[in-house]
């Protein structure tokens, strides 16, 4: 069997530029080294009778381009906007509820803070506004801000065309917010602590940093790409979990001609001269194939698929240097039953002062005594991920960082787990008694389960110095790698994760040219 | 009450506002100055606080002095005898430590003793900052264009600093994005494995912010210390002959022998506007000076908050002036001594004398530092950087006594309970006893102590929150958002009205560069 293309790693990035590359009419094989598919977007069983999405509650905003060219919507992939997003339990009072209802949203902050509330319309319309003008930056390929080349220099004068749409505000709003910290902005809009200790969280989600740190507005931002006014800190509703998106891309390669190989693990790609030769398997297969397409991380693919001696030694150092530290713990609850009070999405983050503290640990190497959680039932929205009225809970709980002073071992594993859900039980009362099972994922269980470096689920922390033209490195942001056919089309690249299929479309297209 | 007329006004003695003065001199207009303190200066002056004793009470190195302003202005000829500072000496944790010295291969042998190849990067890491900071300079005098305008000369301005950036060479390019963008200790950690040699540079991106070494954005500061004049030096520092308001009193000299007026104790208390513009200001004394230029090298918070009324301006630019950042973050600590600290890890007199000693030991102690200050109290073990002036100038101090300055960092404007006399004499208590720790025979050296909080600092300087930049230097704080969006060229929303402090781009530090700048912008606006 020869093929024109050898897709390395069955996630939602893989399979789209799988599926481009087929629909052009190259033969393409996708190597996942798991048995399912979806990498870090799966929805899996972990125990007899109840799935969860595994890493990721969210698979994030499907370009529409992506979403007609593939014709995803046919294929079962109809992400609703949830009406209750976020709860934020407040000690003594009732819980602030962000909807995308903005009036709705206005009306229950108002009880805590008449201020916050006349402003929060206005701090949706600002949100929308700038995540709207992020959102144009990712439809096309990072600009090359160095390159004189004149292609490069219509799509950066286009990207300043569209700045100049903004308005004079609206410019000087992109400018001065991108950089800042977080903290600052929110303490710009709003007084209640709570409602801030909430919001910030969507500012460090995923990456290790506090909201005090510089261009966590930025990832705030980022986290609200795709979404509609009003849609703080929504999430998208997948019936069947986020595995249903991985499944409908899955139909599109097969359907198209492409072949989908699963435990089949890529262990190295054979690179001859400068050029991709082929890959061996972890199994010894050899394949040959001359271009290889990796949505493996840039760690991974680059400083362990490759021999060191295949690469310019500046280059690697650049690619050892990529930030990934994932910062996150996860655990997935087996529940018997809805733990009184609790809704489908809450977050337990009281003050910003609050999510710093927990940074702070993180920082020095430690796991947060009081870590700040997002804890979810998806069986609330989507009953037949459990059988038989059980439920499914998945909490997310920020920080404990991969670089652990002492290390990681079994007993941390098991610890902070437990104190995971002893926080959740004091926010919902009750909820001990309800779990059956439990399955505590740690960085590096996710780096060893996923092929995930340090365990970030974005594949490389999307700041400031690792966004646009600076993703994964400055001097290659636009797919292509210094090997001949050896491309990149994962989260860590230019626009990443939170944009599912962004990445893998904009790789098949400059592939084909 | 009376009244008198001038060409210009400008509000604040400190460096900025004397060299803005010089500058509006030279061009034959008539300018006063007008100090609220009895010396000029600001936060550079000298002062005999105990007897024989000087201190550079605040400010107490140079390395940024623009050097067309030395020229234009001869300030030589006024008595500005810049020495060098040679060297840093970073007591460990250990007993050891990690020196740099003038000499460069001296440094790359001490640096080598700690990690090969930490000495291999070292020169690497020097030549590429080194070009950057070259290539970057050009924007220190630049007058920052309003990237929102479509007017040609804006445009222009918009033209000329991307052309700086993608003038660079591709690698240099990214390195100066991640400059921009990362933390010190991030941005360290991609060349340096020796901690100690990491938290010594990363603590210089620090100094005068509210920000941790892990701090995203406390990188770009590291810059600086290569834009200095004395080329490539570890550490391109000076020490003013005569302590630092040698400095203020030369540009003062300066600026007289040009024809400009400097009014001593001369406090304003507003700035008198008229018909949309201003036209004067009044004093506290109830003295009223009229002149069609006002210029205030006050922070904006003072200008625009409290020498004038909020009605006056437009409401936009008010919340943007709010928003503004300024926290003060540092303290400093003055002393007398006896005899010189005997450091632990380099017994008895030597070279390290005429040098600074870091107190930063650790990526982790001075994080653990800013930890403290981000929930409002001052760092129990705080990072310091402390100077001998007496052993560069002789005549700082009495034959065989020394004067010592530190300058100490974390310590928050905005601490618990606000800062007073409990708390300062605490805060001086830690100082001694981190320095203490690495010379034993200082604690009992000691023969007099100043110890100067945010609160003192503002209070005797009048400088907000006691922040020495008038304003933290940022990402989303500095050049067309240097103090505020559209504000960013030296003007103010009042026609007539200009600024020229830290708080305008290039901002802080003894740069001088706001003052010569906003000379020049007036200079433009107003008839010859």
């Amino acid at each position: 069997m020869t093929y024109d293309a050898l897709v390395v790693g069955g996630g939602v990035n893989g399979l789209t530029t799988a599926a481009y590359l087929a629909r052009a009419g190259r033969k393409v094989v996708v190597a996942e080294r798991r048995a399912t598919l979806g990498g870090l977007c799966a929805t899996e069983e972990f125990h007899s009778g109840f799935r969860a999405n595994s890493c990721i509650d969210d698979p994030g905003w499907v370009p529409d381009r992506v979403m007609k060219d593939l014709g995803l919507a046919a294929l079962g992939y109809a992400p609703t906007l949830a009406p209750l997003s976020m709860s934020i339990p407040i000690d003594g009072g009732s819980p602030i509820v962000i909807s995308p209802d903005v009036r709705a949203t206005a009306a229950s902050l108002l009880p805590h803070s008449i201020r916050d509330a006349n402003k929060w319309a206005e701090f949706c319309a600002f949100v929308a506004r700038l995540s709207g003008f992020i959102e144009a930056t990712y439809s096309v390929r990072a600009p090359a801000v160095e390159s004189s080349a004149p292609s490069d220099l219509l799509s950066l004068l286009s990207l300043g065309r569209k700045l100049r749409g903004l308005g004079r505000r609206g410019m000087i709003d992109v400018i001065r917010t991108i950089p800042m910290p977080i903290a600052d902005l929110l303490d710009e809009w709003f007084e209640h602590e709570g409602l801030k200790g909430a919001l910030s969280t969507l500012g460090v989600l995923n990456v290790q940093h506090g909201p005090q740190s510089g261009g966590t507005a930025l990832v705030f931002l980022h986290n609200h790409v795709g979404l509609p006014v009003g849609g703080i800190g929504a999430r998208r509703v997948v019936r069947g979990g986020v595995g249903v998106l991985v499944d409908a891309l899955a139909q599109v390669v097969t359907r198209a001609g492409g072949e989908i190989r699963t435990n089949a693990e890529v262990a190295r790609i054979r690179v001859h001269e400068d050029c991709v030769a082929g890959v061996v398997l972890a199994s010894g297969e050899e394949i040959d194939v001359p271009t290889v397409v990796s949505s493996a991380d840039p760690r991974r693919t680059f400083s362990s698929l490759l021999d060191a001696g295949d690469l310019d030694p500046e280059f690697l150092h650049a690619i050892d240097c990529v930030r990934m530290r994932g910062p996150q713990v996860r655990v997935h609850l087996a529940l018997s039953g809805v733990p009184r009070g609790a809704v489908a999405s809450m977050v337990v983050a009281p003050t910003m002062t609050y999510v710093e503290q927990a940074y702070d640990a993180a920082k020095h190497g430690r796991i947060a005594e009081r870590p700040w959680l997002r804890m979810s039932i998806a069986t609330i929205d989507d009953p037949p991920l459990a059988s038989g009225g059980s439920h499914v809970m998945s909490i997310h709980a920020q920080y404990a960082p991969y670089h652990l002073r002492d290390g990681w071992t079994l007993e941390r594993r098991v610890a902070v787990g437990e104190s995971v859900v002893a926080m959740a039980a004091q926010q919902l009362p009750g909820l001990a008694d309800l779990v059956q099972h439990s399955v505590v994922l740690t960085p590096p269980c996710i780096e060893e389960r996923y092929g995930a470096t340090e365990g970030s689920l974005l594949h490389g922390e999307l700041t400031l110095d690792q966004f646009l033209f600076a993703r994964p490195v400055a001097s290659h942001s636009r797919y292509a790698s210094p090997i001949e056919g050896l491309w990149l089309c994962g989260s860590g690249t230019h626009p990443g994760v939170g944009t599912a299929g962004a990445s893998g479309r904009l790789a098949a297209k400059e592939m084909l040219g | 009450m009376t009244t008198q007329r001038y060409d210009a006004i400008v509000i604040g003695g400190g460096h900025n506002g004397l060299i803005n003065a010089a500058y509006l001199a030279r061009a034959g207009k008539r300018v006063v100055v007008l100090e609220r303190r009895h010396l000029v200066g600001g936060a550079a002056v000298t002062e005999e606080i105990y007897p024989g004793f000087k201190y550079s009470v605040f400010s107490y190195v140079v390395s940024l002095l623009r050097p067309e302003i030395i020229r234009d202005l001869d300030l030589p000829r006024h008595g500005l005898e810049i020495l060098p500072l040679e060297s840093t000496v970073t007591p460990t944790l250990d007993g050891d430590y990690i020196a740099a010295w003038a000499d460069h291969d001296v440094t790359r042998r001490e640096i080598y003793r700690h990690s090969k190849r930490d000495a291999d990067a070292y020169d690497e890491y020097n030549k590429l900052m080194h070009h950057m900071a070259m290539a970057v300079k050009p924007i220190l005098a630049m007058v920052p264009p309003d990237p929102t305008s479509l007017a040609p000369s804006d445009l222009r301005g918009m033209l000329d600093f991307a052309g700086i950036f993608r003038a660079l060479p591709t690698r240099q390019f990214h390195a100066l994005y991640k400059l921009m963008t990362m933390s010190a200790g991030d941005y360290l950690d991609e060349w340096f494995e020796t901690d100690v040699l990491k938290a010594t540079k990363s603590a210089s991106g620090i100094i005068g912010t509210f920000m941790g070494p892990r701090t995203p954005g406390s990188a770009y500061v590291l810059l600086h210390h290569y834009m200095g004049e004395i080329d490539g030096a570890f550490r391109a520092w000076g020490f003013a002959k005569g302590g630092t308001g040698a400095i203020s009193e030369s540009i003062a000299s300066a600026a007289r022998e040009l024809g400009a007026e400097i009014r001593l104790n001369a406090p304003v208390a507003k700035i008198l506007v008229k018909g949309g513009r201003a036209t004067g200001v009044a004093l506290e004394n109830g003295d009223e000076l009229h002149a069609p230029v006002v210029v205030t090298s006050l922070d904006p918070k003072r200008s625009f908050l409290s020498l004038l009324e909020e009605k006056e301006l437009p409401a936009d630019f008010v919340a943007d002036v709010r928003r503004y950042k300024i926290r003060g973050s540092s303290g400093k600590v003055n002393l007398s001594l006896s005899e010189l600290p005997d450091l632990t890890c380099m017994p008895g007199a030597g070279p390290h004398h005429r040098g600074a000693i870091s107190i930063s030991p650790s990526m982790e102690y001075v994080e653990t530092a800013y930890d403290d200050a981000k929930y409002g109290n001052f760092s129990r073990e705080p990072y310091m950087d402390i100077i001998i002036p007496s052993m560069i100038d002789p005549q700082m101090a009495p034959p065989g006594k020394h004067v010592m300055s530190i300058f100490v960092q974390y310590a928050p404007s905005n601490i618990i309970g606000g800062w007073d006399a409990t708390k300062r004499e605490a805060f001086g208590d830690a100082v001694v006893n981190a320095v203490t720790r690495v010379a034993p025979n200082f604690r009992s050296s000691i023969l007099h102590r100043q110890v100067l909080t945010p609160a003192d600092i503002e209070a005797i300087t009048g400088l907000t929150e006691g922040n020495i930049f008038q304003g933290e230097l940022a990402l989303h704080q500095l050049f067309f958002l240097r103090p505020a969006p559209g504000w960013a060229k030296f003007r103010a929303p009042l026609k007539g009205l200009y600024q020229c402090g830290s708080a305008t781009h290039p901002g802080g530090g003894i740069m001088g560069a706001a003052g010569r700048l906003a000379a020049l912008e007036i200079l433009k606006d107003v008839p010859k």
